[in-house]
């Protein structure tokens, strides 16, 4: 199993970069319809330079949900994101993409940037 | 404007850390999606623990019976998913969508003696997603060029390492060491504690010899009944292949819900038709 698969690794990966100064975004697949790529539960970490640890895709919808958890992450607003992958079309690059599914985006900031009130 | 960013839920994360870590389990309940009217903030979080411990509030306390509630439902069957809640008052309804989340340790499976089954079982542990720990007492069987698939192999005695062993509702235990005393020593020391799977090797004869000395000692019968002795489900194994084979089937059926059942015989038997024509004729 590799490692990006392991929730253990996702978390320590997000304190260390926040540690750093960086803004992380956890997705979470929470809600699926259909035959989707991958199972609620699924997890994908997203960095500020749009790199990313883990899929809640699998190439499938993901540039959608990239640029919505950039968003996020800008904004620092968690946000619930719908996906429809019956429209999809991936097949260039050979992925199986059909079902609807619902991630949820939840950006996480540096302590120093926390809001106070 | 509430910033739900990082404030909700500071200490949940720290808590799930930790459950992680500790290969425990729990449900994180995150709230997902509000109405206009609802005050709860977005991504607040509650975890409740397998064992009972509940940290952080989803910020309504009527809110936060309910999905501790759900939360227990959901601990037991295991199931991740999107619950809908309606709280408040009558005039100022609240509505929110909670996800409860099922954390929980990539299965286990603790393969007690590193026998001639140990290496198959370990092997196909592996390839079925199981994190596999094996233990023995000798190094020339409990060692990392016997098991290359193995996460670990502890070479100590069984019972030092199976004592203080952390196992839980995700830990699938197989006892098949290479002597009955062996056996039984491993089996006091996990008998009572909450596992996904309890399996012992043995003739029916010599487990029932085990079970009845255990029982003489007033072990639970209940506790006794549920041990998986002798262990596997009946395929007529012969090899150490076929034995471990058997053994992770009846693995599997226990992690799915699985009967151990052929398929051709579950349910209502297939209409062949008429005129004798074959079963996979539409």
């Amino acid at each position: 199993m590799s490692p990006t698969g392991d929730l253990a690794w996702l978390l320590d990966q997000a304190n260390e970069r926040i540690a750093r100064g960086e803004r992380v975004a956890m997705v979470t697949v929470v809600r699926t319809r259909g035959s989707t790529p991958r199972k609620v539960g699924t997890k994908m970490l997203v960095f500020e330079d749009g790199l990313f640890a883990g899929t809640v895709g699998g190439g499938c919808g993901e540039a959608d949900v990239l640029q919505e958890t950039l968003r996020a992450m800008e904004s620092g607003e968690p946000t619930l994101f719908h996906v429809d992958l019956t429209a999809d079309e991936a097949e260039e690059s050979g992925d199986v993409c059909g079902g609807i599914m619902d991630v949820f985006i939840e950006p996480r900031l540096p302590v120093d940037e926390s809001p106070r009130n | 404007m509430h910033n739900g960013a990082i404030r909700p839920g500071l200490d949940v994360s720290s808590a799930l850390q930790r459950v992680v870590r500790e290969r425990r389990i729990a449900d994180v309940a995150t709230v997902v999606a509000t109405s206009s009217r609802a005050r709860v903030p977005l991504a607040a979080k509650l975890l409740v623990e397998d064992e009972g411990a509940v940290v952080g509030t989803l910020g309504s306390a009527e809110l936060d019976e309910a999905v501790i509630r759900d939360a227990r439902r959901h601990l037991e069957s295991r199931k991740s998913e999107v619950v809908a809640y309606r709280f408040g008052v009558e005039t100022e309804q609240e509505e929110v969508e909670v996800f409860h989340e099922i954390i929980e340790p990539r299965p286990q499976l603790l393969v007690v003696g590193a026998g001639h089954i140990a290496v198959p079982l370990a092997r196909f542990g592996s390839q079925l997603g199981f994190e596999v720990v094996v233990v023995d007492d000798r190094e020339k069987f409990a060692n990392r060029e016997r098991f290359p698939d193995a996460d670990r192999v502890i070479a100590a005695g069984f019972g030092e390492t199976l004592r203080d062993y952390p196992i839980n509702r995700s830990t699938f235990v197989v006892i098949i060491t290479r002597a009955h005393t062996y056996d039984e020593e491993s089996l006091r020391l996990i008998l009572g504690r909450p596992t996904a799977y309890l399996g012992m090797i043995g003739s029916r004869r010599r487990v029932q010899t085990v079970l009845r000395t255990l029982a003489a000692e007033g072990y639970d019968h209940d506790v006794l009944g549920s041990v998986r002795a002798p262990i596997g489900l009946d395929v007529g194994s012969e090899t150490p292949e076929e034995i471990a084979l058997s053994i992770i089937a009846e693995v599997v059926a226990v992690r799915r819900g699985g009967t151990g059942v052929p398929l051709s015989q579950k349910g209502r038997p297939i209409a062949i038709g008429q005129g004798g024509r074959n079963v996979s004729d539409g």
